[in-house]
């Protein structure tokens, strides 16, 4: 008896695998689908909420107050790059 | 007699030094961010005005957490710019004791500064939020201080 080419059987299992992924994928993102929406910061009104707080007013202060020390490590590092200007070089 | 050869030295390694001080800022902003912020649950961006006690304020704090990881990562890929920089310039010598001083002191420099105007000026958290937390917010500007000392000592040794 002749036994079926791996070839084949390769062929049969690859296609098996690319139709099984999808549908894996699929069934997947259903099952969590009802965790999703229970999601706590997707309840009415919370998301607003969030959002309202933080664009508010105070927005580009907070902003600003979040930037300033790298605004202020940005000026060092600068510094650094251009090199101390030494006025006199070390004299011996 | 001016030291030249000095100068010159100090000159070929600054961007070496510059790359290393970024990556290094970068790294202490991660190390902030990432063991202070999320491991540890020490502080938040906003946790001494907005405490983080109800899920809205949590969230607030969350987005100001990843606006200042925002900064820390365009520091840090300002860093790896300019190494690749320095790489690619012939002169400049890529010592490995200069580089990790300059970490050390990028690392220092950020404890030191976003120590002093976030911790103290602002005050918008503190390291601890506690009643005594000075003492936290001065062990890290101290932290700061050594690093600056050490990353100075190994980078001008590596000259």
């Amino acid at each position: 008896m002749e036994r079926p080419r791996g070839g084949r059987q390769s062929h049969v299992v690859k296609s098996r695998r690319a139709i099984s992924l999808p549908s894996l994928a699929a069934l997947t993102t259903l099952l969590l689908a009802p965790g999703a929406r229970a999601c706590p910061l997707c309840a009415a009104g919370l998301r607003a909420q969030v959002h309202a707080a933080i664009f508010d007013g105070s927005f580009a202060e907070t902003l600003a107050m979040t930037a300033l020390p790298f605004g202020v490590l940005a000026a060092i590092l600068a510094a650094i790059l251009a090199g101390p200007r030494r006025g006199r070089g070390r004299r011996d | 007699v001016i030291d030249m050869s000095d100068r010159k030295s100090e000159a070929s390694q600054r961007p070496l030094i510059a790359a290393g001080t970024a990556l290094g800022i970068g790294m202490g902003g991660f190390v902030d961010g990432i063991l202070f912020h999320q491991i540890l649950q020490l502080h938040n961006m906003l946790s001494a005005v907005r405490p983080p006690t109800t899920l809205v304020d949590v969230e607030i704090n969350m987005f100001w957490d990843g606006l200042f990881h925002a900064f820390t990562w365009g520091m840090t890929a300002v860093g790896i710019a300019l190494l690749w920089r320095a790489a690619r310039i012939a002169t400049a010598p890529l010592k490995t004791r200069a580089f990790v001083g300059s970490l050390c002191l990028g690392w220092g420099l950020f404890n030191l500064v976003e120590g002093i105007i976030d911790h103290h000026v602002l005050g918008i958290h503190h390291v601890v939020e506690r009643p005594d937390h000075l003492l936290f917010d001065l062990a890290f500007l101290a932290s700061g201080a050594l690093l600056i000392a050490l990353g100075s000592w190994l980078a001008r040794s590596a000259r």
